[in-house]
Order: structure tokens, then sequence, then C-alpha cells
């Protein structure tokens, strides 16, 4: 959930540029430049190099070991310290980063990329032999220490380096997303890592990239390092592409918002990664800060336990209980009350951001009680005297719903679901724990899925839709699966999707594979939740205030005001 | 004095027991959480033998009794075990929050001996009168506040009259320019002072009831009043006998409550942003990470029971009572 | 003050509470118990009269988040556009609940460990002090948050963990009493006549600790509230009952300070003290009329359970 969460960050700086372009936005009145969104128009030569850009926000990273880390801001620094080969742009467009070009074989197997000369910032050459250190590893670890980063370098067979800068990776089949599973693929300094790997590579999960002083190949490395207080991003001189033009970057971490939005008001920090929505409206108007609001993949959701092996409660596993319980979730009270206004209904497990992905010919369940109690009470649910459904064998519609503390507004989204179905005769009572409790509670007895009905959480998904379609896998029990869903027909889909090279082809599929779950209701979406970020207006071509896990900033344009 | 050693080997018997049966039952408390760091691991590419592995690296796989005896010899050997979360050794990870804790709670105690000492000296000598009324109440009504609430009210009204910053240890970007030690120890009092404040007036009616209580018992005392006859003034009676008498409940209080102090800063530190020992125990709860919990529960237990030693040494020592 | 009885607060030998302390004079003689049960006497009938005294429902919105106060909302409004005022009267029905039953937990297994070991004393008194000391040592708010984990977040879970943490000064504090009514002569008479145990203590040594036991109830509910505001400030309260400690979380959590909405955070911590400080009024005296020696254990308690200095005769 965490490590979705660094992509949120990402998907969330590069909705706010996208949204840009796509009209969704609004930089509510400021004049002058940093409204808008796309720095291209805004003349890149009005900001002045050097400074440091501080950064706040309240999700710390774990650890600066990218095969540990699963925090959103841990991923954040991974990106711009160690090189990778394509990067999202602006235009959410996957280009070259540290790769110059690159071909594919006729069969699609075999992907031949040309890299650019750079250093780490010890001095160390930073070469295509470092991109077949990390690959190798991967793909041997890839069951073990190295599993967090295998997904991206799903059905590799190998990667080689012919010379210093050609990186070849060879695949076992013809993979769908090679570029979007690439753009996280972090390359790391052989002549660090290597000595320290250990046997059957015990010796990654305990590297520690920062005593010492990390060594970073991007367009800054680490020069301080604490997952509680401040990070430092010192720029990296021997940095393979356009120079950032400040000299550094720090990030923040605050326990909690209240502190955060202190330190920006008070001009500790330039810029904060979420502005909680009732807070929104204040920054709007406060002619110090901008303000860009735009579509994130945060998505909030209901989801009800899908294993049709479950003993209780079978009644849930019902399309139309479920259906007719979509229809007391009254979306728009939620967006007005938890997010201020700040989002919008949502029906599937994508948002705009996802593009032409997204399902758009599904709508939400319309907000209806009466109807909901129509199809309740001709499914046989009688109504009883204190205002609960009895079940025709035995039983009252009664049910403890799993709340993860960690959700933001999770309470409040709770006491409006229970409202709505306690005026359709269903009583939830909430079972609020920590993160790492429900997902145990979820998944219990032993990731079988026997024992809970309803939880409520959120996901928040890459751009590419892969990863929140193998979500509801069959083979996801013990893994991702919060829902215990497994249905075969969807996951044929979902492998066909997997290879499919055809844009169009591959849209269908995804598109068919989101009425199934629109109709077998493994969740019932909610709203997204719309990202709210917060800048000073002392710094320029800010298209991206945050630091991104996932899209690269154009650090080369940001900086302070030249006047 | 055959009677003092053999009083301080019992204490000092007493004490080591007492530390056992709390590396004991910390980690009874621990195994009984649902729950373990392989279940917070979902990873795309986790299967269940990588868990397993992971498991069996952590030696969760063992039997309890088993994890159990590891548990006492490794911590018999300063071995705390490693993080789940950084893979990082826990006492290093345990040792930065306790040094963020430990200044801050001593600033506020030195507050609270302070505000306390001068109430509860002013209470007594004009006790029964609205001076002694308003000390002891006001002490009382603040004792009374929920601490997290007292904190967030500081931040309120008093931080931004004050100039204070309201949260972390320090600024950031201070030590980054390098501006020399006397620049960042001021920022870092700064950043101190709400929370210590805080601590600070929770605590202080504790120290002026009790120096209050003990001045009265020894202004009533004979040699006070022999004082007085001779015709010492009021404040060197306050000074050289009341005072001194009072010390031993006083220094006594001091050891016993810093004990627990430490552990129970969870509420101001949750409110700062402090990033204290109990801020890093309430996260590691979340985290499931056994090895923090454990390591940070036996040193807050340990502090406990060393500070609780002190005490009784000192009352030993002190005591005039108390030698034959 | 010796540190014997700032450790112990304990009733000196002299006391003897069979001497009954009538409540009106002690209301008179004590202003500040008045003053605690007027308070207590408000708070307890608001709680009681809750759903027909507040003016809107605890779940209903009537206007924006964070609503300033204004004619119809004295108090304003909460995060989710819901009346302060309301919410606090029906958050004192939860709050004195779990105050009260958490110091019967307390009390009742305190009392009962104290009483046997002062009564039985020997083997059976060492063991239950080592255990007691066990308890007293460990850092109660961390705790609670990790039996909260555990157990769950319900108010029966609540009410339980406050029980465990807080039954060591109860059982300290009877046993010392215990030990002294034992070797009063009433007692050594029935001993010697070949009463049972059971009979002794519910005839002779109950009723003589029971004064002492129903003072620091009072004060131990005050205790219970205020753990119970620090358990729910940290997330740990129950999600289903809108106590006050919980009003101060939701406003913590959605960024009152930030907003600037003083009126979610102030009232509800207003509250919590007022009843807390009664509590300690009302408590105060009646250890004063059992005591006059006493004037301080209250306040030590939340601090440090009263650890166990040695007793006097110990050391030689």
């Amino acid at each position: 959930m965490k490590r979705i969460l660094a992509l949120l960050m990402t998907l969330v700086l590069a909705a706010a540029i996208a949204a840009c372009g796509g009209g969704e936005s609004t930089t509510p009145g400021q004049g002058g430049d940093g409204g808008d969104a796309t720095g291209a128009e805004t003349a890149a030569a009005e900001a002045k190099p050097g400074g440091i850009f501080r950064l706040g926000t309240t999700s710390g990273p774990d650890s600066p070991n990218p095969f540990v880390a699963f925090s959103a801001t841990s991923y954040i620094f991974f990106t711009n310290t160690y090189p990778t080969l394509v990067q999202y742009d602006e235009d959410f467009q996957l280009v070259g980063d540290w790769a110059e070009s690159w071909e594919t074989s006729e069969d699609g197997k075999v992907w031949t990329f040309k890299v650019k000369p750079g250093e780490w910032s010890d001095g160390t050459p930073l070469t295509a032999k470092d991109a077949a250190f990390t690959g190798s590893l991967i793909i041997e670890y890839g069951d073990g220490p190295a599993g967090t980063m295998a997904p991206y370098l799903t059905n590799a067979a190998s990667v080689e380096a012919p010379d210093d800068s050609t990186v070849v990776i060879t695949y076992e089949k013809a993979v769908a997303n090679v570029l979007p599973q690439l753009q996280q693929l972090f390359i790391l300094p052989q002549h660090v890592l290597e000595p320290l790997v250990g046997d059957k590579g015990k010796g990654l999960k305990k590297w520690d990239p920062v005593k010492g002083g990390q060594v970073g190949g991007g367009s800054f490395f680490i020069k301080e390092y604490d997952d509680k207080g401040t990070i430092i991003l010192e720029r990296n001189p021997g940095y393979y592409g356009e120079a950032p033009l400040v000299d550094a970057v720090g990030v923040t971490v605050y326990q909690n918002s209240d502190a955060m939005l202190a330190a920006l008001d008070g001009g500790q920090l330039d810029s904060v990664d979420t502005v909680p929505p009732t807070l929104a409206e204040q920054y709007a108007s406060n002619p110090k800060f901008q303000l860009q609001i735009g579509d994130s993949t945060f998505v909030y959701d209901i989801g009800f336990n899908s294993n049709p092996d479950k003993p209780k409660n079978k009644e849930l596993l019902d399309p139309k209980v479920r259906e007719a319980l979509a229809m007391g979730v009254d979306r728009q009270k939620i967006i007005d009350t938890v997010l201020n206004g700040y989002g919008t209904p949502a029906a599937t497990m994508f948002t705009p951001l996802s593009g032409e992905y997204l399902n758009t010919e599904i709508q939400p369940e319309p907000f209806d009680i009466a109807a909901g109690n129509a199809i309740l009470d001709e499914l046989g649910y009688a109504m009883g005297s204190d205002g609960v459904r009895t079940k025709p064998d035995g039983g009252t519609m009664e049910y403890e719903v799993i709340l993860p503390e960690s959700v933001e507004g999770i309470d409040r989204l709770f006491e409006i679901v229970q409202d709505g179905w306690g005026q359709m005769g269903v009583k939830i009572t909430a079972n609020k724990m920590d993160s790492t409790a429900a997902f145990e509670a979820i998944g219990a007895p032993d990731w079988k899925y026997l024992d809970f009905d309803i939880m409520m959480w959120d996901w928040v998904g890459y751009i590419d839709p892969e990863f929140m379609l193998s979500v509801v896998t069959c083979d996801q029990y013990g893994s991702w699966s919060d829902t215990g869903y497994c249905n075969p027909e969807y996951d044929e889909l979902y492998a066909q999707q997997g290879v499919t090279l055809d844009p169009a082809v591959r849209k269908d599929i995804v598109w068919e594979m989101q009425e199934i779950l629109y109709r077998d209701k493994p969740y019932i979406q909610v709203a997204q939740k719309q990202s709210i970020v917060a800048y000073t207006d002392q710094w320029t071509n800010l298209t991206d205030p945050f630091l991104a896990g996932l899209s690269k900033i154009p650090w080369e344009v940001i900086g302070q005001k030249a006047s | 004095m055959r009677a003092g050693w053999s009083y301080v080997g019992r204490r000092a018997l007493f004490a080591l027991i007492t530390i056992l049966v709390a590396i004991s039952l910390n980690f009874v408390l621990f195994r009984l959480a649902p729950g373990d760091r392989t279940s917070a691991l979902r990873c795309q590419g986790c299967t269940q033998e990588f868990k397993a592995q992971v498991r069996a690296e952590f030696g969760l796989d063992k039997s309890v009794p088993e994890q159990y005896l590891v548990y006492v010899k490794e911590t018999a050997t300063g071995n705390l075990g490693r993080s789940f979360l950084t893979q990082q050794p826990v006492l290093a990870e345990l040792w930065k929050p306790i040094r963020n804790t430990i200044p801050m709670v001593l600033l506020g105690t030195l507050f609270a001996i302070s505000l306390g000492l001068t109430l509860g000296v002013v209470s007594a000598w004009r006790r029964g009168t609205i001076t002694d009324r308003a000390s002891v109440w006001s002490g009382l009504l603040l004792y009374s506040l929920p601490t997290q609430w007292l904190a967030l009210m500081l931040i309120f009204y008093a931080a931004g009259p004050l100039g204070l910053p309201t949260s972390d240890i320090a600024d950031p970007y201070l030590a980054y320019e390098n501006p020399g030690w006397w620049p960042e120890l001021v920022d870092r009092l700064e950043h101190m002072v709400l929370p210590a404040a805080t601590i600070g007036l929770v605590l202080f009616g504790e120290y002026t009831l009790i120096t209050r209580s003990s001045m009265l018992e020894s202004l009533g005392e004979d040699y006070i009043l022999t004082a007085r006859a001779k015709g010492l003034s009021n404040w060197q009676i306050v000074r050289r006998h009341a005072l001194r008498n009072s010390l031993l409940p006083i220094v006594t209080l001091i050891f016993l409550s810093l004990g627990f102090i430490l552990g129970g800063a969870i509420l101001i530190e949750t409110v700062f942003n402090y990033p204290g020992i109990g801020l890093q125990l309430y996260e590691s709860v979340s985290e499931r990470d056994y090895p923090m919990l454990q390591g940070g529960f036996l040193i807050l237990t340990v502090s406990v029971i060393l500070m609780n030693f002190i005490a009784d040494l000192l009352y030993f020592r002190l005591d005039p009572r108390v030698t034959e | 003050m010796s540190p014997q009885e700032l450790a112990e607060a304990v009733v000196p030998a002299t006391a003897d509470t069979r001497r009954r302390i009538p409540l009106w004079g002690f209301l008179k003689g004590h202003p500040q118990a008045a003053i605690g049960a007027a308070i207590l006497v408000v708070f307890a009938l608001v709680a009681i009269l809750g759903p027909w005294l507040a003016p809107y429902g605890p779940r209903e919105q009537v206007g924006p988040i964070f609503g300033t106060p204004s004619n119809p909302h004295p108090l304003g409004l909460d995060d989710a556009g819901i009346d302060i005022l309301s919410l606090l009267i029906y958050g004192a029905r939860i709050t004195l609940i779990v105050g009260f039953a958490g110091a019967l937990v307390a009390v009742v297994v305190g009392g009962t460990i104290g009483i046997v070991s002062g009564y039985f004393g020997g083997r059976i008194d060492n063991l239950l002090m080592r255990v007691t000391d066990y308890f007293l040592v460990i850092p109660d708010l961390v705790l609670l948050i990790v039996v909260a984990s555990i157990w769950g977040r319900s108010l029966r879970n609540i009410i339980i963990i406050i029980g465990l943490v807080y039954w060591t000064f109860m059982a300290r504090l009877i046993r010392s009493q215990v030990k002294v009514v034992r070797e009063r002569a009433y007692v050594k008479r029935a001993q010697a006549l070949g009463a049972s145990h059971v009979r002794i203590i519910t005839r002779h040594v109950l009723p003589q600790v029971l004064p002492l036991i129903l003072a620091q109830t009072v004060l131990m509910v005050a205790l219970a509230i205020f753990l119970e505001t620090a358990i729910s400030f940290l997330g740990l309260g129950d999600p289903n009952a809108p106590s006050w400690g919980r009003m101060i979380e939701n406003a913590f959590d959605r960024s009152a300070i930030s907003y600037g909405a003083w009126w979610a955070i102030v009232p509800p911590g207003l509250a919590v003290a007022i009843v807390i400080m009664a509590f300690n009024m009302l408590g105060t005296a009646a250890e004063d009329a059992l005591n006059p020696r006493l004037k301080v254990s209250h306040l030590l308690r939340r601090h440090f359970r009263m650890r166990p200095l040695p007793d006097r005769e110990d050391p030689r």
C-alpha cells in the first residue's frame, strides 16, 4: 500500500501537469507565472540558479535501500538519485532518460538501449555494466531478497552490457509494458553493491546505502539522510542529463499536516506535497502561495470478501445485495464532507490519470435509498422491528467493517456509509486497527480470506493499469489481494493484456475487465481524492511542486525567481 | 555499616530480578500481537516461499520457547536484534530518539522543579492566604488538563506570540548551512522550549504540593522555633532548615518521575512532532517492528527500575531518620 | 512529610475509620468537596439526560466543516459540520462511563489483590507484590498502545486496559491499610475465636478499608478519564464511541490547528479538565477526612503509581 503511495505522489505530480493540459486543474486566483502548469509557455530563463528547494511531506521514507523500501517517499529519492532508462515527461509520455535511444527486436523479446555517459557522485564512471549488474541481481534473486524490484523485469531472461554504453535486455516472451516497468528500474552502483551481495543475496537487504555517504547516479545524490527529519539531496556533478538549477533539494518529514503547514507558512518550506482539503481554500486565497489541484490515482473503496468459501454472511456474496448496498453510499456527501469538495465520484479503480484505459462508459451506482431498499425487500430480507433487516435463514444484516487507521478521513467515510446503510436496514460497526493488523484481518485466517465481511480502504495505482488490475487476480492471495476475489475468466483477460502489444486492443481488454469488476463488485469504488499541492511563489517553473517518484521533475528549469 | 550494605545489596538484587522479569514479560507481550513483519510485506514478487525465507531469517519460524531463549541470550549480550523495518541494529536505531527525548524531558523537569519549589515555599510560608490557595489550585488545574490538549493550547496561543517553532527538534536546513555550534544550540533550545514547557506545566503541581507539605512539617518542628527565638530571619530559616529537610522527598520524587516521563512523553511528542522515544515506539507498533518494540520497552522499564534503585539509595543515604 | 508517606500514601496507624463521617458535615467542612460534588452532579445529569438536552444529533450535519461559533451553534461545528455543543453533551455519557468502569476494574482487581496480600502476608504477599512491582515499572501509555493494537479498539478493551494499568496503586494502598487493620485487637480476637478468613475479611477488614477504597476510587475515576482521553487522542479509542477524547483527536487529525478552529479543541479539553478536577477535589477532601496528614498522594498516582520504597522496618 505504501509503495503505491509513492506512485501516487508521482502521479499526483504528473496529474497536476497533465491536468493542466486536460483542463481539470484549477489554480485559483493568482496572477503571474506559476499558475500555468505547463512550464513550456513560461520562460525558463526567469529562474536563477542556486539555492535549496525545501519540500515538506507527511509520509516519510522508510529506507534508503531499494530492496527494503516500501514507502512512497523512498521511491521519490530513488528516482532522483539512481539512473533509470526511461521516465515520464510532463505529458505523461515515456521518454528516454539515461537511455538515449532504443530498439526492439522483431519478436519483441530483445530490447537494446544506448545509454548516455555519466558519473556516479563519487566520480566513478556510470556505464552499462552497472545496468547489467543490477538487472542480473534482480533476475537471480527476484524470488528472494530482490523481490521488491522483481516487478520491473518480469519475464526477463538476462540483462547484458556488450559495451560501456549499450544495455541489452532479453525477455522470455514479449511483454506489453516493458517501458513502464523499466521506468522504475533503478540502476545501482556496481562498485558499491557488488562486494556486499553475500551468499544467496543475503546482503542485499542489510545494505545501508547512506552509511559513509550515498553514491548516487541521478541528478542528485543523498547528502544527508534522516528519515524522521530532513533528507538533503545535493546535485550530482557527474549527472548524465541537464544539470539542475538548484544546488540542493531538501525533504522534511512531518508527523502531521499542521506542523508541515505551519512550516510552510513560516517560510521554512517552499512546498508541501498535500494540503488537507479543509485548508485548500485558505491557501488558494493567500497571495503568498500557489495552489495546484488535479486528478490523482487515489480512490476510496469499500471491499467485500469475495471468497465463495466464506462460511458466514454469504448474502454479501450476492452481486444484487452489493448493488443495493452501493446505492446506499452517498458519494456526494462523502466528497463534500471528507474531501471538502475536492474529489470526484468513482466507478472503477481507475481515474482520468490512466488516460484511455479508464472505462468511461461505467457510471457510479446512483445514490437511491428507496431503490436499494426495494432490491433488498425483493430478495427476501425482511425489515425487523428494530430497523435491521433479518435474513431468511436466521440472523440479521449486521456486519463489522475493517478500517485501517492510516487512511485519511476514513472515520467520516465510515460514518456516512453507516448512516446510509442504516436507512436501508443494514447495520455496520467499525473495527479500526492499524494497517498491518487490518491487512491480517482481511486475509484471516492465514490468507484464506474466510473471516472478514467488509472493509474500507483506498488504492493508489500506477498510470499503467497493469498493477491495479493484478490485485484482484487469484494469485494475489496472500500478497496484494484485499478482497479474496478470484475469477478465472478475469485472470485470463489479465494475462492477455499483459502481452498484447497493440494499445487499442489492450485498451478493449482492460475495459472489459473493468466491466466484469463492476458487475461482480468485489469493490464499491467510492470517490477519487484529488491532489492538492501548494508552494510559495518565490519559485518559478514549478510544474511539479513535489519530488515525484515516477515522473521526472524538470529540475533543469525549476529555480528561484530571478527578480 | 553492615545493615547499610545489605540494604543496598537487597535493593540491587530486587532491581536485577525485576529486570529479568521485565525481559521475559516483554517477550510475551509482543508475541501476543497479531501480525508479524512478513504480513506487512506486500510485494508483488513475494511468493509464500519468500515470506517463509524472511520468517526464517528473523527466527520467526522457530517455536516460541526457542525464540524466547534466543531473545534472552541476545539481550544479555547487548544485542537487541535488528529492526524489521530498516534492518539496522535496534540499539543504534533507538539511541537517536532517546537522545532527543532526554534533554527535552530534563528541561521540562527543570521547569517543573523551579516553578514548583518556588510556589511551594511561598505557599508554605503564606499558608492559608490567597497566594497559598492560588498556587496549589493552579497546580491542580494544570495537572488535570489532558496533556495533549495543553500542548495544543500552547501551540495555538503561545507559539505565535513568542515566535517559537512548534515542531521537530531543529531547523533542518540550519545544520546544512554550517553556522557554528552556538546558533545550532539556540535553535535546538527554541524547539525544545514548548514541549518542555508543557511537561513543566503539567508536573509543577506535584512539586508545589510536596514542597509545601514538607516545609509545613519542617516549619512546625521545634528547632525552627528555636531558630526564630534566636532571631534568624525568615529567609535564613527557610534556607537553612526547612528547605534542607524537604530535599529528600523532592529528590526522591525527581528520580521516581524521571523514570516514567521518558515513556510518558509520547503525547507531547505527537503534538509537537518531536522525534523522541515515545513517537518511535508508537510507529513501531503499527509496523509490528517487534525488535524495536521489545528494545524500546526494555530500555524504558530498565530506566524506571534504575531510577527507582537510585531513589532507594538516595533515600537511604539522605534520610537522617533511617540511619541508626 | 517523610518519603515513606510520600511513596506509600499510607494511612497512619492511628486512623480508625470506624467513626462515621456524616456526609453533610463532610461537605460543609470541605467546601472544595462541595464544589466538586456539585460539578459532578451537573455532568452526571448531562450525561443521563443527554439525548433530550442536546439541540442536535451527534451525526447531524448542520453546517459547513469547522463552522465558526455563531448563534444557533454557540460552540461552532466540527470537522464534519456537526454541532459541538451537542457532541459535548453526548460525549459526557461515554467519558463518564469509561471513567467509572475503568476505575471499577482497577478497584476490584487491585482491592482483591491488596486484601489478599495484606491479610495473608508471607509468601503470597511477596509473590503478589513482585507481580505488582513489574506492573508498576511498565510505561503505561506504551503498554496501552501495544495492548490496544493487540486486542482491538473497543470501549470494553479500553476499560480493561485502564484497570490493568492502575490496579497496582490500589493494591499497594489497600495492602498497607489491611496490614494495619489486621493487627487490631478485634481482628486478633476473631482469629482466636476461630472465625474463618472469609468471615474476618468481610466482617472486620473490609468495613475498615472501604472508606479508603471509596475515596481512592473517586480519584481513580479522574485518572481513568485522563487515560481514555489520551488513548483516544493517539487514535486508539473506540471508533464507535464519540468521547471527548475522540473529539480532540478528530479535530487534530483534520487540521483544526492550521484552520484555526480552536472551538473544536478547547471545549472538549476543558470539559475533561473540569470533570477531572471535580473528581480530584472530591477525592482529596475525602482523603483528608480520613487522614488529615495526607495531601499529595493523588498527584503522584498518575506519574508513578506508588512505586514501593521499602518499609522502615526492612533495612534492619
